[in-house]
């Protein structure tokens, strides 16, 4: 089971995640956030990953779909608050060799 | 090795059912005791084997999925999704971190790879087709 909410504010979207990020859910939050990034100016957008507790390679594929995409308009893509499973595939599969990792309220939240 | 408990499951190739195949299997497991990175491992690999069986063998279409898992007297997990789908033409060629055929779909190719760094041992066998059989190890600690 997958929850999210999508804030924005000005040109920065941050998209939380909570549950399970599976091949099943991509198609639709692809969806919602492509709306976003297609009709507004949107220049940097933030995966938290806080209440991620499971994700697999599907979930891969949707951050570097979005990364591709705002790279063409200058934009970035990052994530932050990794769970320990969530941050060994993004170690695994290279994404952070593509995307930095924002380790913001890892000590101090 | 001795099989001291196994399991079989069958399931429609809908993507709802990668969750449940996951869940599924780390039930199952359970009675090795396995640590928490261990459990997140195997649902891992499992999650992109039947996300695969969906995608690829079955391209979205309806099938069967069968599941096994088997656990051995050695303190170790084998995994077995099978699909009858399409088959992979090139099993090689389908392993290489990031090659995919669906990149339209936004499949980052790294299904197989994932699974080999998440488990012991893969062993992929394909009929072009007939269907393709993932089969996956694990010795837990």
């Amino acid at each position: 089971m997958l929850t999210y909410h999508i804030e924005q504010k000005d040109h920065g979207v941050i998209v939380y995640l909570n549950g399970e990020l599976d091949h099943h859910y991509t198609l639709e939050l692809r969806t919602k956030i492509d709306d976003l990034l297609e009709h507004e100016s949107i220049h940097s957008l933030i995966f938290d990953f806080g209440g991620l507790v499971f994700m697999d390679s599907s979930g891969i594929g949707l951050i570097l779909g979005r990364y591709n995409k705002l790279k063409l308009s200058g934009g970035t893509v990052s994530v932050r608050n990794l769970t320990p499973s969530v941050k060994r595939l993004v170690e695994v599969s290279g994404l952070k060799k593509v995307i930095p990792i924002i380790e913001e309220r890892s000590l101090c939240s | 090795m001795k099989v001291l408990n196994q399991m079989k499951l069958e399931f429609m190739s809908r993507s709802t059912n990668e969750s449940f195949a996951r869940v599924a299997v780390a039930a199952f497991i359970t009675q090795l005791d396995p640590t928490l990175e261990e459990l997140s491992d195997i649902k891992t690999a499992v999650s992109e084997a039947v996300t695969n069986a969906i995608v690829h063998g079955y391209r979205y279409e309806e099938g069967i999925v069968k599941l096994q898992c088997k656990i051995y007297d050695n303190h170790s997990v084998e995994i077995i999704v099978k699909d009858r789908g399409t088959g992979i033409p090139d099993v090689q060629q389908a392993l290489v971190p990031l090659f995919t055929t669906q990149p339209e779909m936004e499949r980052s190719g790294m299904g197989f790879s994932i699974m080999e760094s998440f488990m012991d041992k893969i062993r992929v066998t394909s009929k072009v087709g007939q269907g393709t059989t993932v089969k996956m190890l694990k010795k837990l600690a």
